[in-house]
């Protein structure tokens, strides 16, 4: 099998940080590796904020349908690029003068503030509608044991959750969701951790080993 | 084949001749009798002369041997729209086939009733309109009569063509032989050999088609039996109408047959005057009321059948080949038949026979024996080898035969020419005297310093052989030039290496493909799929729909009420919860006795989307340590949720917690659980500055003195508490499997959005064995945990503020989910029960 | 009115994201588009301000290290080690956006360092703890003796979670025809047991995204009836 420097590099470098689990004299190499790791993914932070851009500009130097859009996504980004470095107008403008630097001036957590969390609030609240939409039509499909269950535990979980008005008894729906959310989902929930965490063993061990080389060679 | 009558000694002679074969004096010129017309396309310089036909003599009635022409191909089917030819066309020997008396066609050249593949084919195209030579009917086809050619002479080029080999592939209404007898030759015209093959003309000969008209009197009866359009004059091979049986030969005549008689044509029984019939002709049919084969003549009198003929047929009483002619009177045959035949009893094919003296033999004729001076016509095919075995021969005439045919030779005079289909003839035996075909050199082929030669037509040259002498000849180049050795660029040599030994793709298919039934279904199943990724299926039917998303705006709408209304109009509907949760109470209690020394550390793994459930809880706890006094240090494993710590934690610590002192934002942790192990390895390498842009972080009286460099202090060394708020299951187990392993010691709570809390809570829950703790020690799931957290803390918080409008809403949700399933599963029910 | 800014800006994009459920619009998309370009930006200002500038930049470009260069100081400069190999590594990650070669070696360090720290988490983090935590007893002994419904919790546990395993088995013995098969033995009950499970886990987790999903969408209805009574009283003005 011939092995390339990119391949020998993922080797030995994830070969020297999983023994370092097991040997403290390899701590301090390792904890370096893991230090330029950290390092790179910030490079990709950047990397990937320009191919963002790179891809919207030219969507608009094609004119493919959907351009406009591609300048307000391009504008508001250099915006927000821009405003830590207002921070320095301070001395110069008064209005700057407590700007602050870095991303928790003021320009930066109003836009924070007032526009992504608007935005994103508002994108996970439209999720209800069509999760509700989809879960009143389950019973259009095959009755499956899956889906009998499914139907089952979502609608205890619910009542269980509902906050009873004042005056109506507690049927002991609340202990009934809660035992469902303590026992049978925690053995499902299990199992899945157990197979997630079985599969990252397995999806590592197959790239330490080269079997699987998902770094471009 | 047109017939031209030599004014000098009155002899008839094939009109390809300029020359009388008899006196030797022009046959073209002034008074020279005009040479039935023949249509060639294609300059006839290299037709043989018995190709060329009666080219001299002119066709009398163009009309109809247009017309005549046609019985070719109606007898396939043809037109209904040719006119009847008249009787005048029909020569008398093919009338006589038909049962007609023959037309009194004196002043009409018999070579204008002669077919065109009798009188001479065409000259260009095979299937084009044979020349007009249907008039010029050579005598061994009309009998010896003078034959007056009906049509105007074609062109020179086209007159050489035999009119009867003219008029087999012509379709239009070239007047062929055969249906063409535009002019009745007279019954001295027509061989007698010709006429005893006709047999009794009334008599009606079988025919392969419908039988012809009245009008078809032109045309011989077996050729109006061939076109099958009753109005048509065709000639077809039974037609029962048979011309004069003084014009038809017998063995024409025979052809035709009557309907009523089984016998099929060829063998016509009809009979002309035996003087008419060439004995070789009526050695083919025979009897009149005999049946014969399709190809055999009935017996004609000895002395009308050429000789080359009769010695093809053998006794008269013999079926013979239709071209198998019985002897006919030597004065009757041309010299190139009788040149055929060799010896009189000598069968001859008439198109095999050898030269007479030139003045008999007709440069075919001669050619066909020998060597030819003359390239041979395609016919002499050299390829062709004699069959083992003698085919059908001609019947030998007794009586003398054309010089030409006598000169001919014998059998192997044309071994070496003989054409292919010509060699199936070849008699039996070498007897010279019987089935003998005629000299060597005595071909009607053999160089006649008289006889110019012709062009052949196109279609025929395309039959003729390649011969190595032939100037045209193909000759085999060699192109190959070696290229290594002494030899190199020197061509036509031997190549080094045989050509067999030379790699090359073989010809023959060794292997050869098995096919099983099992293979051919799974092919079939293979081109199925194919086909159903290319076909494109037709979009299902769907009931019309309303564009607007009625269903979506019902849900919103309602769940907009019930959000809504509880607190605005009826707040304090839903109470906040009573009881607590196990998990948020251990929670609750774990930080309710944390000690204040060391700082907790909070991680805040959540964006700003996720804010609005889960920052009640964090605000929450975070209220809760700040009342109990501990430090707090912020981090984030999210760019945004570090942003979304700095909120929390400045609007929890207003006017209580000092920034860098009490609490601090160390920020964005990057690189997932790359980067959360090394914070928790090495917190220092984490960080160089905070989220809001100090410098020295590090320098900060809160961090100064946590985590000293060089100390090899972990995460956990140094603080009381770890809580996790994360929107996911992912985050938080990234935390726990990074971390818990340095943080053993240390509590860790999750405050976990309800979507993740079924995931996380396997980390709370289990039974561990003593010193040994669970990765969480207590869980806050979503608003409903924050509630119960603040209710337990006593502290009102933004959970309490949303209780009323999370009620309303959970309320709606579950009336929606229950109630739409129910109803679309009765729905689904019903349709499926109708189903 | 300069603080009213904010909240109408909010306001608007609120609707603006609502108005999906008319369907797609070009006030939608306007929002979308301004959320990702925000939040693009917003991270690679963290990314800058708190890892690459004062990690890799600052250490390198720095008057002291230029001090520490020009005195030898090897003790000094062995501290460049790391923000050298994160910049070296950072412009080896850039050529590898660039399709170049040599992008491959920072790739390869990255995905290298990932398994071998993801294999570590998990093992020690997951696989081992909740292992443990499964090995309940089944012989639950408290302070009243024998406890039968722990016992049948237990029980529940222990059967759920393996059965839950079981069914991610998907290999089956071939049949004589070579193309179907079917599963050997008692995995087809334990995996129909296992399925049960999981569907009953995954309603949980249905209704608990649903209630997430619930309280964010009443926490931006509540929102925004804030800031029209803050709009309305703005206007207005005090009643």
């Amino acid at each position: 099998m011939k092995l390339r420097a990119s391949t020998i590099i993922a080797i030995s470098i994830g070969l020297v940080t999983l023994l370092g689990y097991f040997m403290p004299d390899l701590r301090l190499i390792r904890v370096q590796f893991i230090a330029w790791a950290g390092m790179l993914a910030a490079v990709a932070v950047i990397i990937g904020m320009f191919n963002l851009l790179g891809v919207h500009g030219k969507k608009i130097g094609d004119g493919t349908p959907g351009w406009p859009y591609s300048i307000v996504l391009a504008l508001t980004l250099l915006t927000v690029l821009t405003l830590p470095a207002l921070g320095y107008l301070g001395p110069f403008v008064p209005f700057f003068k407590d700007w602050g630097f870095g991303p928790a001036n003021v320009g930066s957590t109003f836009v924070f503030q007032y526009v992504q969390t608007a935005i994103g609030t508002s994108l996970s609240g439209l999720i209800v509608v069509f999760l509700i939409i989809a879960g009143y039509r389950l019973t259009r499909r095959p009755m499956k044991p899956m889906l009998i269950a499914f139907l089952m535990a979502a609608t205890i979980s619910l009542l269980g959750l509902i906050p009873l008005p004042a005056g109506l008894p507690d049927v002991g729906l609340h202990t009934l969701g809660n035992w469902l959310a303590q026992v049978p989902a925690v053995a499902g929930a299990r199992g899945i951790l157990l197979g997630i965490a079985l599969g990252v063993v397995a999806t590592g061990l197959r790239v330490l080993l080269a079997a699987d080389r998902p770094y471009g060679e | 084949m047109a017939v031209l009558r030599c004014a000098n000694c009155g002899k008839p002679n094939p009109d390809f001749l300029d020359i009388c074969q008899f006196c030797d004096q022009p046959l073209r010129g002034e008074g020279a009798p005009a040479a039935a017309e023949s249509a060639p396309a294609e300059p006839v310089e290299a037709i043989p002369d018995w190709l060329r036909g009666e080219a001299a003599a002119e066709p009398e009635a163009a009309p109809p041997q247009r017309q005549e022409q046609d019985w070719m191909w109606k007898g396939t089917g043809g037109e209904a729209e040719q006119p009847a030819a008249s009787a005048e066309d029909v020569p008398d020997w093919l009338r006589a086939m038909q049962g007609e008396s023959p037309a009194p066609a004196a002043d009409e050249p018999s070579s204008a009733a002669i077919p065109d593949w009798l009188s001479g084919g065409a000259a260009s195209d095979p299937f084009a309109a044979p020349a007009e030579s249907a008039a010029a009917m050579p005598d061994w086809l009309t009998g010896g009569t003078s034959a007056e050619p009906a049509a105007p002479a074609p062109s020179p080029a086209a007159s050489d063509i035999p009119d009867w080999l003219r008029g087999m592939g012509e379709p239009s209404t070239e007047p062929s032989a055969f249906d063409a007898p535009a002019s009745a030759a007279p019954a001295s015209d027509v061989p007698d050999w010709m006429n005893s093959l006709g047999g009794a003309p009334a008599e009606p000969a079988p025919s392969f088609g419908t039988p012809a008209t009245p009008a078809a009197s032109d045309v011989p009866d077996w050729m109006n039996s061939l076109g099958g359009a009753p109005a048509e004059p065709v000639p077809s091979f039974g037609t029962p109408a048979a011309p004069a049986a003084s014009d038809v030969p017998d063995w024409m005549s025979s052809l035709g047959g009557a309907p009523a008689e089984p016998a099929p044509s060829f063998g016509a029984s009809a009979a002309p005057a035996a003087s008419d019939v060439p004995d070789w002709m009526s050695s083919l049919g025979g009897a009149p009321a005999e049946p014969a084969s399709p190809f055999g003549a009935s017996a004609a009198p000895a002395s009308d059948t050429p000789d080359w003929m009769s010695s093809l047929g053998g006794a008269p009483a013999e079926p013979a080949s239709p071209f198998g002619a019985s002897a006919a009177p030597a004065s009757d045959t041309p010299d190139w038949m009788s040149s055929l035949g060799g010896a009189p009893a000598e069968p001859a094919s008439p198109f095999g026979a050898s030269v007479t003296p030139a003045s008999d033999t007709p440069d075919w004729m001669s050619s066909l024996s020998g060597a030819p001076a003359e390239p041979a016509p395609s016919f002499a095919d050299p390829s062709f080898e004699a069959p083992a075995e003698p085919g059908p021969s001609f019947a030998a005439p007794e009586t003398a035969q054309p010089s030409w045919m006598s000169e001919a030779g014998t059998g192997s005079a044309l071994a070496g020419e003989t054409p292919s289909w010509l060699s199936a003839f070849r008699p039996s035996g070498s007897d010279a005297t019987e089935g003998a075909l005629p000299p060597a050199g005595a071909t009607p082929f053999g160089a006649s310093d008289e006889i110019a030669q012709t062009a052949l037509p196109s279609w025929l040259a395309a039959l003729k052989p390649a011969s190595p002498d032939s100037p045209g000849g193909a000759t085999e180049a060699d192109t190959y030039q070696e290229t290594v050795g002494l030899l190199a660029g020197v061509r036509g040599i031997l190549r080094a290496e045989p050509l067999i030994a030379m790699p090359h793709k073989s010809n023959t298919e060794v292997h050869k493909l098995l096919v099983t039934d099992a293979h051919v279904a799974q092919a079939d199943i293979l081109a199925g799929f194919l086909k159903e990724d290319t076909e494109t299926s037709p979009e299902a039917k769907r009931k019309a729909r309303l564009s607007v998303p009625f269903e979506r705006w019902l849900v919103m709408v309602l769940l907009i009420v019930a959000v809504i209304v509880p607190p605005l109009f009826t707040p304090g509907i839903f109470p906040v919860p009573r009881t607590i949760n196990l998990a948020t109470q251990k929670a609750f209690q774990i930080i309710d006795k944390l000690p204040n020394d060391k700082p907790a550390l909070i991680a805040f793994d959540y964006d700003p989307a996720q804010s609005g459930e889960l920052n009640p809880g964090a605000e929450a706890l975070v209220s809760h340590l700040i009342r109990r006094g501990v430090p707090l240090i912020g981090v984030s494993a999210l760019a945004t949720g570090a942003g979304v710590g700095e909120e929390v934690l400045r609007h929890a610590a207003e006017g209580k917690y000092a920034y860098g002192t009490h609490y601090t934002n160390l920020g964005y942790i990057l690189g997932g659980p790359v980067g959360l192990y090394l914070f928790a390895v090495a917190p220092r390498r984490a960080f160089q500055i905070d989220f809001q842009g100090t410098a020295q972080a590090w320098d900060q009286p809160l961090l100064a003195s946590l985590w000293p460099p060089d100390a090899g202090r972990s995460l956990g060394d140094e603080l009381s508490l770890i809580v996790l708020i994360s929107a996911t299951p992912e985050a938080t187990r990234a935390w726990i499997e990074q971390t818990r392993a340095l943080t053993a010691k240390v509590p860790m709570i999750a405050v976990v959005s309800a979507g993740a809390e079924p995931l996380v809570r396997p980390y709370y829950e289990g039974s561990y064995h003593e010193g040994e703790q669970p990765a969480l020690n207590g869980l806050v799931t979503g608003v409903v945990g924050a509630a119960q957290y603040e209710q337990q803390a006593g502290v009102p918080g933004s959970a309490s503020g949303l209780w009323d409008a999370l009620g309303g809403g959970l309320v709606m949700l579950l009336v929606l989910f229950v109630a739409g399933n129910l109803i679309f599963g009765v729905v689904g029910f019903m349709r499926r029960r109708k189903r | 009115m300069l603080d009213l800014i904010g909240p109408v800006l909010a306001f608007s994009l609120t609707l603006a994201v609502l108005s999906y459920l008319i369907g797609d619009n070009p006030l939608y998309r306007l929002a979308i588009h301004i959320f990702v370009g925000a939040t693009a930006g917003y991270a690679a200002i963290v990314a800058w301000s708190n890892v690459i500038y004062p990690l890799m930049v600052v250490p390198i470009f720095s008057t002291e290290t230029l001090g520490n260069l020009l005195a030898f100081n090897t003790l000094a400069l062995t501290q460049l080690i790391s923000p050298a190999g994160g910049l070296l590594l950072g412009l080896l990650l850039l050529l590898k956006s660039r399709s170049i070669a040599l992008g491959s070696v920072a790739t390869a360090f990255m995905v290298g360092v990932g398994a071998a720290i993801a294999i570590g988490g998990a093992v020690t983090g997951t696989l081992f703890p909740q292992i443990n935590a499964t090995s309940l007893s089944l012989l639950p002994f408290d302070a009243g003796g024998f406890n039968g419904v722990t016992l049948i919790e237990n029980l529940i546990i222990i059967v759920g979670t393996l059965t839950t395993l079981m069914y991610f088995y998907y290999s089956a013995r071939r049949n004589a025809d070579g193309l179907s098969g079917r599963m050997a033995g008692l995995l087809r009950p334990l995996k129909f047991v296992g399925e049960v499970f999981i569907g009953l886990t995954f309603g949980v987790l249905y209704a608990g995204a649903m209630v997430a999903s619930l309280a964010l969408f009443s926490e931006r209805m509540l929102a925004l009836i804030d800031i029209a009574s803050l709009l309305m009283t703005r206007l207005m003005g005090p009643s």
